[in-house]
C-alpha cells in the first residue's frame, strides 16, 4: 500500500507546513476550485480545529495574554506540537513545557503556572468516576489495622504548588475581573473533584501538605503521625492525623482505604 | 456492553502517530478497497459482529481515483460484508463540491446494507460547501432524505448538531419534520420496523469468521 501511505505522507506534510506542496499535484482541479484551493480548506480547517481546542482548554490564559499573544503562541504551539494522540483532548498536553522553554513565556513564570492550574482542572475533570469512602467505613475500621492503614486518593486529587499569586490571577480571570499584579507567593493548592462532578481548591498549610504528600505517595497511618510530630506534639499528633483523614474523606477524596 | 451498531468512517485521520483530527477521504481506487476490506474484516472478527461504515464530506479528488466514491463505498461494503450508515448530508456537500448528482449515490448503494440515516445543517465557503454541522437540515437536503426513504425503506435516523445549538423545542421541531416526511413518504407498515435493522440483533446474527 506504498501509494496510499505516499499520500497520506503528502497530505498530513501540508497540513503541516503549508510550503509542502506535493499532494498538490495529485489533487484534481475543477472550474469550482483548483486543486490548491481545495487543499487550503483543509489547512485552514486544521488551524482552526486545533486552535479552538487550545481556546477551550486554556481559556484563562488566553485571556491573560490577550488576543494577538495568545493567537501567536498557539501558532507557535501547533507548529511545534503536532498531534499525537488519537483525542484532541490531549492535544494541549506539552503547553507548560512549551511555556517553559519559549520567548517571551519563560521570563513570565506565572503563565506557565496559569496553564498549569488550567490542566489540573481538565484533570480533576476528567478523572475517572469512583466510589468514594465513607466516614462510617473508616469508624468501622479494626483498631489494630490502623497502623498499617493506607488510602487510595482519586486521580482528580493534585496538589499544585506555586510560586507567584497565579490562583488569585486565575479566580480574578475566570470571574471576568481585573487580575492583580504578580508577586511572589509561596502556596500549595489542593485541587479535587467531588461527586457532584464540581471541581474543588482550597489552599494547604504545611501540616497537612506533608501529611497528605506522605499518604498520596503510598505512606501509612504510622508513618503519618510520625511526620506530624514535627508539627504537634506527641499527645495532639494522632488526633490531628485522624482528623487530616476524615477531612479528606468527607470531601470525597478517597477511593479505598487498605489495611 | 452490546452495542447494536458500530460505526465509523470510511475515511482516514493521520499517519506515523501524527492525527489530523480531520475526516480526509481515501482515493478510489481497486488498492484502497482491497486494503480497507482486509481491515474491515479483521474488525469485525475482533467484535463479532458487523460494523457500519459511514461517508464523509469531502472537498478534494484524487487523480489516483479510478471509481466514484459510491462505486467504491458500495464494493467495500460487499466485499467486507458489512453494513452501510448513508449520511444525506454528507452525499449532498459532496455531490455539490464535487458535481455529482447525488441521485445517483444513492442509487449506487445496495438497499439491504443501510441501517442508519444522518442528517446535518451546512455552511457555504464561497462556492463550496462545508460540513460545519451547525445550521438546521435545508431544504434539498430534506428532499434528499425524501429520496433515500423511497429507496431504503424506514431506516432509523440520526440529526447531527455540533455547533449553535438551538432551544430543545427548535430541534424537537426538526424531528417532527423529519417524522413528517417519512410518514409521507412510506406505509403505514414500513414505518412500523425497519426489517433489515431488526437483522442486526446480535443473537440472530450469523456473522462470525473463524480464522
Ligand atoms: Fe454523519
Amino acid at each position: 500500500m506504498d501509494a496510499l501511505r505516499k499520500l497520506q505522507h503528502e497530505f498530513l506534510g501540508y497540513l503541516l507546513d503549508k510550503s509542502s506542496v506535493d499532494i498538490i499535484e495529485r489533487i484534481e482541479s475543477t472550474t469550482r476550485r483548483s486543486g490548491g484551493q481545495r487543499m487550503v480548506l483543509y489547512s485552514n480547517a486544521y488551524i482552526l480545529r486545533l486552535k479552538e481546542a487550545l481556546s477551550t482548554d486554556y481559556e484563562r490564559l488566553h485571556s491573560y495574554l490577550g488576543d494577538e499573544l495568545f493567537d501567536s503562541l498557539m501558532e507557535h504551539y501547533i507548529e511545534g506540537y503536532p498531534s499525537q494522540h488519537p483525542s484532541l483532548r490531549y492535544f494541549g498536553q506539552h503547553m507548560v513545557e512549551f511555556l517553559e522553554q519559549n520567548d517571551p513565556f519563560k521570563s513570565l513564570p506565572e503563565v506557565t503556572e496559569i496553564a498549569r492550574i488550567e490542566q489540573a482542572f481538565a484533570n480533576s475533570f476528567d478523572a475517572a468516576d469512583c466510589s468514594y469512602v465513607s466516614l462510617e467505613q473508616l469508624a468501622e475500621l479494626d483498631h489494630s489495622s490502623w497502623a498499617t492503614l493506607t488510602l487510595r486518593f482519586h486521580d482528580a486529587v493534585q496538589l499544585l504548588p506555586q510560586r507567584y499569586n497565579s490562583f488569585q490571577i486565575w479566580q480574578a480571570l475566570a470571574n471576568e475581573e481585573t487580575p492583580p499584579q504578580k508577586t511572589s507567593d509561596d502556596t500549595i493548592w489542593l485541587i479535587w473533584r467531588r461527586q457532584d462532578l464540581i471541581s474543588n481548591y482550597r489552599t494547604l498549610e504545611d501540616a497537612e501538605l506533608a501529611a497528605l504528600t506522605l499518604m498520596i505517595s503510598g505512606g501509612d497511618f504510622a508513618e503519618m503521625c510520625e511526620v506530624l510530630l514535627e508539627h504537634f506534639d506527641e499527645q495532639q499528633t494522632p488526633m490531628q492525623a485522624v482528623s487530616f483523614m476524615k477531612q479528606w474523606i468527607h470531601d470525597q477524596m478517597v477511593c479505598e482505604l487498605n489495611s | 456492553m452490546q452495542p447494536q451498531w458500530i460505526s465509523d468512517h470510511l475515511c482516514w485521520t493521520g499517519v506515523n502517530q501524527t492525527n489530523s483530527h480531520d475526516l480526509t477521504p481515501l482515493p478510489y481506487n481497486e488498492d484502497t478497497i482491497a486494503y480497507v476490506v482486509d481491515r474491515v474484516i479483521q474488525v469485525q472478527d475482533y467484535l463479532g459482529q458487523r460494523i457500519l461504515l459511514e461517508n464523509l464530506s469531502s472537498y478534494v479528488t484524487y487523480q489516483s481515483s479510478m471509481m466514484t466514491e459510491w462505486e467504491f463505498f458500495n464494493e467495500i461494503a460487499r466485499r467486507a460484508d458489512c453494513h452501510i450508515l448513508l449520511d444525506v448530508n454528507n452525499i449532498f456537500v459532496s455531490a455539490h463540491n464535487h458535481q455529482f448528482d447525488p441521485i445517483d449515490y444513492l442509487n449506487g448503494i445496495d438497499v439491504d446494507r443501510v441501517m442508519q440515516f444522518h442528517l446535518a445543517g451546512h455552511s457555504y465557503n464561497g462556492e463550496m460547501i462545508i460540513d460545519t454541522h451547525d445550521h438546521d437540515v435545508c431544504d434539498p437536503v430534506w428532499s434528499l432524505y425524501e429520496s433515500a426513504l423511497k429507496r431504503f425503506g424506514a431506516v432509523s435516523n440520526v440529526i447531527e448538531r455540533d455547533g449553535d445549538i438551538p432551544e430543545f423545542r427548535q430541534l424537537r421541531q426538526e424531528l417532527a419534520i423529519a417524522e413528517d416526511i417519512a410518514s409521507r413518504t412510506l406505509s403505514a407498515d414500513a414505518l412500523k420496523m425497519n426489517a433489515y435493522s431488526k437483522n442486526n440483533e446480535y443473537l440472530e446474527l450469523d456473522y462470525g469468521r473463524t480464522a
